[in-house]
């Protein structure tokens, strides 16, 4: 497998899944909200069955020092789903642990989408490196910055 | 914040292997040093024949090479010990051991011994030209030279055996030179004086005759020549160094061993078979017995059909080269010593304390001291006597090799391991493989042995005397050993592999030292899934490629490992199935500990600052290949330089499979 192209994660993210808020008192509750976003987009109900089935894999993503998390799972789909969701106040979980950021993917099981799907978790984590650059923008503003990167 | 605390490299003389020529330079220079005695001693011992029995010797030890390849290919960690505990169980491989061990602490002083008087014999003829004269017996200076090269070869191998097989190389590439030059001025002589064969006539002395002639049993016929042969045996010392070096030999290790098996043959049938068969057809026999027996490839030179001056370099060449390959074989018995005490540490029969590292060379100090201790004494009681000291040699030489052939045949008839090669002559019954060639070996072997037992008195008195005492000493440590075993340590099953740890302060300062063209980073974790450092040993050529063996121990708290010892026992034995598997492929690898709380992220930071072009990892069990990937990729978005412009292939691998990608 190589990788041979870069992706930009505005060709996966629509802008109007991207959100701004406060008011998560849980990852739970942050993930799901997040799916909402998804779910606009997938006509079909048994392929949300099937997210829901697998949900709660999503809700145990590690939260990384920076404050990103990445809920992302693959599913018998053919493109490639995802939501942001940014926080202006922060979920606290231990002392060390704040979620700032929250990218949930659904990806293509087939193995031919692997490659892509391992290039768009490295982008998410490099694009979203300082979520303080997030924060204070608008989810217009914040999809302008993605599609330039 | 992320942070890679502490940095560990490992360090252990194991860890880098030697080509076959200089593999087979540390076997010579033991094994070819017989050359400069054993023609000598043989011929005092049972008469003008001896070059023939000394041929006879060089010849069965092509046989035994070849029964040492199939032994080193069915064990990397080899020798008598290893393979008679596996055909027979502890007790035979002790005392097969201890027998080895005293031959070993007599080829030293028998080497160093020769070379004194090499050494003091020159100094009569040339002294007198510059008006000195020396009142000392030639055995008293042999004496003090003798404990001077032990004590510099104790130093030495200190320091470490790459140093000194480096030195082996050069000693048996002069020697080499001089004894072809010998040969030319001999075959010169032989043809100027006329060529006659030695006589084929044997004629022991009452020494040599040993209880022999007790029991009132004639040294004729068959009898006559397998005691004779059993006389010459003293110059089939060092083949066991073989077993002992097979382990740092490097890739591809057994057509190695071959190459280095093939060299030692050809050298001992060209300088000590043929030497002597040349200077007992030039030398008049009585001249042999009177004035050259401690010194005949002198008494060769001064024999040549050349002007005398040209006698006179010649000798000093062949002093000097004696003294080269006789000090150099001090060396290889020290090395042969602490190669097999090693191994029984090891296995627990010798306390583990013996083992302990130099702190600042890394090798195992006290087993080489005592092993140059026991040397330096037997040295002083022998007063210089070379004759004496031949006398008490060979005893465990020869029953050490019958242990070790008898050995051999038990396990294939076992069906024990996988052999890259077979001593040749086999025949199948049912599905019992029948190794005639190496029966017919061990017949030779053992009837020489066995009637050693009753000529070779002081050999068998000292011999036995030693291996029982050692045999002792070891199954008192093993019983010592067990019991702290069975009461403070569960994990007693595991052998322990010494290493030594030193520290670094950066990160980029370990990774200076790593040059070459390729490097490739495997990271290990499980003792028992090393599946991906295979693969690289079988995959990758350590000429051009960097191998780094990275180990993350997740710092929890304020627990910290500051050296070794203080690793846990599942650690420990990680490390040893890495060294194991590194000597087995004979591929150098680079050991490296890190002390950190998040191992994908020193990965990549290694990787990163290393300037790694390859990862290669085994599976994580608790994530499985495709998630354990995911979170490379993620760390890697995290900590990618924006200027990163080269590419980091990351293979995982485990069982037949892989999965592969890049990072760019």
């Amino acid at each position: 497998m190589k990788e041979t192209e870069t992706i930009g994660l505005s060709s996966i993210l629509k802008e109007k899944n991207i959100v701004v808020r406060e008011g998560f008192k849980n990852i739970k509750e942050l993930i799901d909200f997040s799916l909402s976003l998804i779910y606009d987009d997938i006509s079909d109900e048994v392929i949300k069955k099937i997210i829901e089935e697998k949900k709660e894999i999503m809700y145990s993503s590690p939260v990384f020092d920076n404050g990103l998390v990445i809920p992302h799972i693959r599913i018998d789909v053919l493109n490639f789903f995802s939501s942001l969701v940014v926080l202006k106040n922060p979920i606290i979980l231990d002392e060390d642990k704040k979620i700032w950021i929250c990218f949930t993917l659904i990806s293509p099981l087939n193995k031919k989408f692997f490659e892509k799907h391992l290039k768009i978790l490295s982008t998410v984590a490099s694009v979203f490196k300082n979520p303080s650059e997030f924060i204070s923008l608008t989810p217009s503003k914040i999809y302008s910055v993605i599609f330039q990167r | 914040m992320k942070k890679v605390k502490r940095i560990f490299a490992l360090s252990t003389a194991v860890l880098s292997f030697i080509s076959f020529w200089r593999a087979a330079s540390i076997v010579i220079t033991d094994f070819g040093s017989s050359a400069y005695y054993a023609g000598g001693i043989a011929a005092r011992a049972y008469g003008p024949a001896f070059p023939y029995f000394i041929l006879m010797v060089m010849i069965l030890a092509g046989f035994l090479l070849m029964a040492y390849i199939e032994s080193s290919s069915l064990f990397t960690r080899g020798g008598v010990y290893v393979v008679v505990k596996n055909a027979f169980g502890r007790t035979l491989a002790k005392l097969g051991v201890s027998s080895l061990v005293f031959d070993y602490l007599l080829t030293g002083p028998v080497s160093a011994v020769s070379a004194g008087l090499y050494i003091a014999y020159l100094l009569e003829v040339i002294l007198p030209y510059f008006k000195i004269s020396i009142e000392l017996s030639p055995r008293f200076i042999a004496v003090i030279f003798s404990l001077i090269i032990i004590f510099y070869f104790w130093w030495e191998n200190i320091k470490g055996v790459r140093e000194s097989s480096s030195k082996n190389v050069k000693i048996v590439v002069f020697t080499s030179v001089v004894g072809f030059l010998l040969i030319v001025f001999s075959l010169y002589t032989l043809f100027k004086k006329g060529f006659v064969l030695p006589p084929f006539q044997i004629s022991f002395t009452d020494e040599s005759l040993g209880w022999i002639k007790d029991i009132g049993v004639k040294a004729v016929g068959l009898l006559g020549i397998i005691m004779a042969f059993g006389q010459s045996i003293l110059a089939l010392s060092g083949l066991e160094t073989l077993a002992q070096v097979f382990r740092e030999i490097e890739d591809p290790k057994v057509e190695n061993l071959k190459k280095s098996a093939l060299i030692i043959f050809t050298f001992g049938i060209l300088f000590t078979g043929l030497l002597t068969f040349f200077s007992a057809a030039i030398i008049p026999y009585e001249k042999i017995i009177n004035e050259y027996a401690e010194n005949l490839l002198s008494g060769l030179c001064m024999e040549l059909a050349l002007p005398y001056s040209l006698k006179i370099i010649m000798k000093i060449l062949v002093v000097i080269s004696a003294f080269l390959m006789l000090v150099g074989a001090v060396n290889t018995s020290i090395v042969g010593a602490n190669g097999i005490l090693n191994r029984v540490a090891e296995d627990g029969i010798l306390p583990d304390e013996i083992r302990k590292l130099h702190p600042k060379y890394g090798t195992t100090y006290i087993i080489i001291t005592i092993t140059t201790v026991l040397q330096s004494i037997i040295v002083i009681l022998s007063g210089g006597n070379v004759f004496l000291l031949g006398e008490a040699y060979a005893f465990g030489v020869l029953w050490c090799l019958t242990l070790d052939l008898l050995s051999l045949i038990v396990l294939r008839i076992k069906r024990f391991g996988e052999r890259e090669w077979k001593f040749p002559l086999n025949i199948n019954i049912g599905r019992y493989e029948i190794a005639v060639g190496l029966l017919l070996l061990f017949l030779v072997v053992f009837s020489l042995a066995f009637i050693n037992i009753f000529t070779k008195k002081i050999a068998t008195i000292s011999g036995i005397s030693f291996s029982i005492l050692l045999y002792i000493v070891f199954t008192y440590f093993e019983k010592k050993q067990e019991t702290l075993i069975d009461i403070h340590n569960i994990y007693g099953d595991v052998d322990e592999e010494k290493v030594n740890l030193t520290v670094e302060n950066e990160i980029t300062e370990i990774f200076k030292k790593f040059s070459k063209l390729n490097k490739v980073l495997v990271p290990v974790r499980n003792p028992n899934n090393l599946s991906h450092l295979k693969y690289v040993l079988e995959n990758f050529n350590d000429d051009d490629t960097d191998i780094v063996v990275l180990y993350i121990k997740v710092e929890k708290g304020y627990e910290s490992a500051t050296n070794y010892d203080k690793l846990m026992p599942q650690e420990k034995e990680l490390f040893r199935n890495v060294i194991l598997m590194a000597e087995k492929y004979g591929k150098t690898i680079n050991p490296i500990i890190i002390f950190s709380n998040d191992p994908f992220y020193v990965i990549l930071y290694c990787a990163l600052n290393g300037g790694f072009n390859k990862i290669c990892m085994g599976v994580s069990g608790s994530l499985g290949a495709e998630a354990q990937l995911e979170n490379i990729v993620v760390e890697w978005g995290f900590i990618r330089p924006s200027n990163f412009s080269s590419k980091i292939d990351i293979n995982i691998i485990w069982e037949s499979r892989m999965l592969s990608y890049t990072l760019t």
